[in-house]
């Protein structure tokens, strides 16, 4: 095998990757803190790239548009919580999917409506240019991404591990009862952790777009992928989901250059297929598991 | 004096169920009170609804002279009113040292990471076992551990009212003794302490006043010295003895003897 | 208030059902006649292939609470399915759209069986995925279904060679089969599959303790509406003529859902309400050139639909006919009691093995972490006994309680039920073999009649298949003539006599208890576990209830109760067993147990 198209291929898809580790991440931390699954997860991700290249395509400077599409997947993020979590937090979970799909569906209809339904695409942030690493050829802007990323795992990371508010955010995700009576407001700590990932979704959006084209239907996709790699991370650690997206971006690549570029999607949505399926099938055979741990 | 807490004619409970028809009491500032009670007498009912987890259904609650029935928890805690709830409820995944620190979160001084550092110490002398285990998970604590940690937790919030839900819950009774005792130091420190407890003796032993529940109305009340000799306690608990018997314990015998004379008679 | 209450509650509900299907059907009849013109019949024609699919629907979704995100994966099962067969291998289009729907249904089957034992989310997001890869699939065999471009010249539908030539004819074949389906729905509605399936919407927990096996009924559903949804993706291609990959695409997948949300999914007719609510949308868009806009609409209208009018247009047509017309529903109360059928209920299994203890306990152990909460117990409960099962809080008992009643796994030791092995079995294995349990915290079917709540109970012995419910062939007519007689016989046992048609929340506080221990009775258990039954309950309440837990032990059944009112256990059990700090400190008859030092201390503290 020849390692540089191997090393091309594995570089490439921990590019992708990065954007579904962060959909991942933000998957898990908000199904934490609120109990609710928000499918809209990867809208996030096409509302960053689709606002910024078109704001740029207007003529918008750079930075202002990626701000713009930064604060917009915040507001999303936060309106979202409040008018889409919040209410059915205690509502079958049948209804918390059919609800936040709709978000979604509601999300990217507007952006089909608004951006057409042709692909943006945008230059490399700082140059066109392409260097070489280990015999892969790649562009300079995956260095942005993977810079953005790292800081925005690293930034969550540090937050929850060290600051006061982060050791508040486990503890809703923990225990929101006793939270609760440590004083903490849950309600509050919920919508900041929507806001902040509609707003690392969208950045991760943006940095992605000189990479890959963004559409208004390109948000499922990370989705679903995002959601594949918070499962086989475990849906419970947030850095743990981050490895689960950069698996899937990794397998992902590998396949479509080893085996033939239609295939890449059948393979990642097979594997969660079967994943879900062996999953239900072992939990069957191994009995239940004790899940209310204390609760006697 | 008037009271620190003074709860009156409150009523309250879950869903379809009511758990406390009406009961009264107070706090006194720098008294140890007892609540004490059989299994389901109400008492964990009693401290969620001051918490403001449940709602007051009827009456009032007051604290430092402020109603504070069916305010939000959080309200509550910044007041002062800190609970260390039933089964510890500890953040399992996170280490001792975090667990405390979250305990001052809600502190209206906003202390700075000096004075945090002082009040863990602070804990930490109070509690030695836990300086030893502060970089531990919560979780992988021994039950008495756990306890002490969640009541270092609260202590983190410098409370005004701490209320206890039954420390004494599963715990060995050399553990118990100990916990009692430390329970005993903070009232000497300065702490106003409402106890629930279930076991009687041990919350006697360190109480001022107690009062004791029965099916969600308060039977009994008085100093812990006299109490502590009354054969009411004992029936609140076990029934009566013999003669003394309950007299609803005694219909449903005399009903079970019907029904056991009439299988004869088949 | 209360009185007006009572009055609802009182006067018998009209079963509107039949008369409505009738109604239906003529409709689907006259239709044709009225409206002849070619728009006319062609927004039915869509219509009606979309209401085969939301009819099953709303099965999966309203009733079974399961969502697939890509439903529409069957309806392209079933639409490349009958287009491949009839153009590329010439077959008869009936015959090609009834082979379809079992392999949809098959492939349901494989999907569903192992993913919902999942909880929530796991069908939705495995739907979806097969979705999008039977949508690439179709893409990348381009040889057999023609690729991103389809398949042309898809002959129109024929029933025995005789091909429906006219959209009159097939309009009313197409509405036919969504009467079927209608039937189909309603069938289920009205049967034990339908009144589980609420119950397992209402209480899972709850479920499981009658016996009632979850994952099954959730299969079941999901392979009914994958079958009805093949169904509608054969007839719409024989009506489109054509077939490609964007025909049964997410965007289809979608509609459904907003369909069935729209129409209330909590209804069979909701699902024929939503799809001409979507049809008549998408033509109002078509019409007004703003095609774009359709998923706008689409994703709005589901989430309005769900945070405020959750049941829908056929849940608002519901409250107008109740307000006119008075509740409608089964109509079980009304039901005449069999002759003979239920009139005497044998006890319980009193008889084999006199000597035998019913429940055995052997060492059982139980830890959660460092702590353990249940540490080699062991007793017997004797069998015709009152046992109780006592202890300070935290001693134990809930947990001790829950590895009996298989709600948790055991560490270590054996539970035996008549000698039977029951530790290692599922909730509804376990009551299957004859154990019924109350609940301390009292979990009832809200969304079902006092009689249906008792003959949720009967289920573990009715002997009828999913297939004879759907098609509700005579026996399932006699069947739920003997559970509802059953029911009422435990009904007016506990004392609940003349409750049968009210809902449990009308219900006082005690009589919801008892209608508990009626729902428990109904399994007619060898051993009745009772959760603390007389918390919240006054002092002459419990005095009812040790009254009728007498009676229950009279009539054969043997009862284990955890209880905290130590009167009652003191003044009605003849067996107590005592744990603290996970272990067993005494075990015997009230009074010596009373007088036991370390119970003693155990309580008051020493």
């Amino acid at each position: 095998m020849d390692l540089a198209t191997f090393d091309q291929f594995a570089l490439s898809g921990l590019v992708t990757g990065c954007v579904y580790a962060l959909v991942a991440m933000g998957f898990v931390l908000c199904a934490n803190v609120s109990g609710v699954v928000n499918f809209a997860q990867g809208e996030y991700v096409m509302i960053g790239g689709l606002v910024t290249a078109s704001l740029v395509g207007l003529g918008v400077p750079l930075a202002a548009a990626a701000l713009a599409a930064v604060v917009l997947g915040a507001a999303l993020g936060f309106v979202q919580e409040r008018l889409t979590v919040t209410p059915i937090r205690r509502a079958p979970m049948f209804v918390q999917i059919t609800v936040t799909l709709a978000a979604a569906v509601l999300v990217r209809s507007v952006a089909l409506v608004v951006a057409g339904k042709d692909p943006y695409g945008l230059p490399g942030f700082v140059s066109d240019d392409v260097f070489e690493i280990g015999g892969a050829i790649l562009p300079y802007q995956v260095l942005l991404v993977w810079g953005a990323t790292a800081a925005m795992v690293g930034g969550t990371g540090w937050l929850l591990g060290r600051t006061a508010l982060g050791r508040a955010i486990r503890c809703v995700s923990i225990n929101p009862l006793a939270a609760d009576l440590m004083g903490i407001d849950s309600a509050r700590i919920s919508t900041l952790v929507f806001t902040a990932s509609g707003a690392m979704g969208a950045l991760a959006g943006l940095v992605m777009v000189p990479v890959t084209s963004v559409s208004w239907d390109s948000g499922i996709e990370y989705g679903l992928k995002g959601f594949t790699g918070a499962l086989l991370g475990g849906f419970r650690s947030p850095l743990r989901a981050t490895l689960g997206g950069l698996a899937i971006g990794l397998a992902e690549s590998l396949s479509a250059g080893y085996i033939s570029s239609q295939s890449k999607d059948i393979i990642t949505y097979g594997a969660l297929l079967l994943y879900l399926m062996v999953q239900g099938g072992a939990f069957a055979v191994g009995r239940r598991r004790g899940d209310h741990a204390e609760a006697h | 004096m008037p009271a620190l807490l003074d709860i009156a004619g409150l009523s309250a409970g879950y869903g379809r169920t009511e758990v406390l028809h009406g009961i009264s009491l107070e706090v006194r500032q720098g008294e140890i009170v007892a609540l004490l009670g059989a299994n389901g007498a109400g008492k964990s009912t009693t401290l969620n609804t001051v918490m403001g987890l449940l709602p007051a259904r009827t009456g009032e609650i007051r604290f430092d002279g402020q109603s504070i029935a069916s305010r939000p928890t959080r309200e509550i805690v910044h007041l002062g009113l800190v609970l260390v709830p039933e089964r510890r409820q500890l953040f399992g995944p996170m280490t001792v040292e975090e667990n405390l620190l979250v305990g001052a979160y809600a502190r209206a001084d906003r202390p700075g990471k000096a004075a945090l550092a002082a009040d863990l110490d602070a804990q930490f002398a109070l509690f030695p076992r836990l300086g030893e285990r502060r970089r531990q998970l919560a979780r992988s604590l021994s039950g008495g551990e756990q306890q002490m940690a969640a009541i270092a937790r609260a202590l983190m919030a410098r409370p005004r009212l701490l209320l206890l839900d039954e420390p004494s819950l599963g715990l060995a009774p050399l553990i118990v003794a100990q916990i009692m005792e430390q329970i005993a130091d903070l009232r000497r420190g300065g702490c106003t302490i409402l106890l629930v407890e279930q076991n009687a003796r041990v919350a006697l032993g360190i109480a001022d006043r107690a009062y004791v529940l029965e099916t969600g109305s308060v039977a009994l009340a008085g100093p812990a010295a006299t109490l502590i000799e009354n054969p009411a306690i004992q029936e609140a608990y076990l029934g009566g003895q013999g003669t003394g018997a309950d007299r609803l314990e005694l219909r449903i015998r005399a009903r079970a003897a019907k029904y056991a004379a009439r299988d004869v008679v088949r | 208030m209360d009185g007006i209450e009572q009055a609802i509650a009182a006067r018998p509900p009209r079963d509107l059902r039949w008369p409505l299907f009738a109604a239906f059907l003529a409709a689907i009849l006259l239709y044709p006649i009225a409206f002849g013109s070619s728009y006319a019949l062609g927004a039915g024609i869509t219509v009606g292939l979309m209401a085969i699919a939301t009819v099953g629907f709303v099965l999966l979704v309203g009733y079974a609470h399961q969502l697939a995100i890509g439903q529409a994966a069957f309806c392209m099962i079933g639409g490349y399915g009958s287009a491949v067969l009839t153009t590329r291998a010439g077959w008869d289009p009936l015959a090609a759209m009834l082979v379809c729907a079992p392999v949809s249904m098959i492939v349901a089957y494989v999907v569903g069986r192992p993913v919902l034992r999942l909880h929530g989310y796991a069908l939705a997001m495995a739907s979806l995925a097969l979705q999008l890869i039977l949508g690439f699939v179709v893409t990348q065999t381009t040889g057999l279904t023609g690729g991103a471009l389809g398949i042309n010249g898809v002959p129109k539908f024929a029933l025995f060679g005789h091909v429906l030539d006219s959209d009159r004819a097939f309009f009313t074949f197409v509405w036919l089969v969504v009467a079927l389906a209608v039937l189909i729905g309603l069938n289920i509605d009205r049967s034990r599959v339908g009144r589980s399936l609420k119950a397992i919407a209402a209480s899972e927990r709850a479920a499981s303790s009658v016996a009632i096996d979850l994952p099954a009924h959730k299969v079941q559903m999901f392979v009914l509406s994958a079958g009805l949804a093949s169904l509608a993706g054969s007839l719409t291609v024989h009506y489109l003529r054509v077939i490609e990959p964007n025909v049964f695409g997410l965007q289809y997948s979608l509609n459904l859902i907003t369909a069935v949300v729209a129409g209330g999914m909590y209804s069979i007719w909701g699902g024929i309400m939503g799809a001409a609510a979507i049809v008549f949308l998408r033509e109002t868009l078509r019409l007004a050139s703003l095609p774009l806009l359709e998923g706008v609409i689409m994703g709005g209208l589901t989430m309005i639909v769900l945070l405020l009018f959750p049941r829908g247009i056929a849940g608002g047509i519901a409250v107008l006919s109740e307000r006119f017309l008075g509740r409608a529903g089964a109509d079980f109360a009304a039901m005449p009691a069999a002759e003979g059928e239920g009139a005497a209920i044998p006890p319980g299994a009193a008889t084999a093995g006199a000597e035998e203890p019913v429940l055995v306990v052997e060492d059982a152990s139980r830890a959660f972490g460092s702590l353990k909460a249940v540490d080699e117990v062991g007793f017997a409960v004797p069998r015709g006994s009152i046992t109780a099962l006592i202890g300070p809080n935290g001693a134990g008992k809930t947990t001790l309680f829950n590895l009996i009643s298989g709600d948790q796994p055991i560490d270590s030791g054996r539970v035996l039920l008549e000698g039977r092995r029951i530790d290692a079995l599922s909730g509804p294995a376990v009551a299957r073999l004859g154990l019924a349990r109350t609940f301390q915290n009292l979990e009832l079917f809200d969304n079902l009649t006092v009689l249906e709540n008792v003959m949720c109970g009967c289920t573990r012995r009715t002997r009828t298949s999913l297939a004879e419910v759907v098609l509700r062939l005579p026996r399932i007519g006699a069947e739920e003539r003997r559970l509802a007689a059953e029911a009422r016989h435990w009904l007016a046992f506990v004392g609940l006599g003349g409750s049968e048609a009210r809902t449990p929340g009308t219900l006082p506080f005690g009589h919801q208890r008892l209608l508990e221990i009626a729902r428990a009775l109904a399994l007619r258990p060898v051993l009745l576990l009772l959760d603390e039954p007389a918390s919240g309950l006054n002092d002459s309440e419990t005095e009812q209830l040790a009254d009728l837990i007498l009676r229950i032990r009279a009539s054969g059944i043997t009862v284990l109760l955890v209880e905290h009112d130590i009167r009652l256990v003191m003044g009605l059990a003849d067996h107590i067993v005592v744990v603290d700090h996970g272990r067993k400190i005494a075990e015997g008859p009230p009074e010596p147990v009373r007088r036991d030092p370390q119970v003693r201390a155990a309580y008051l503290g020493s």
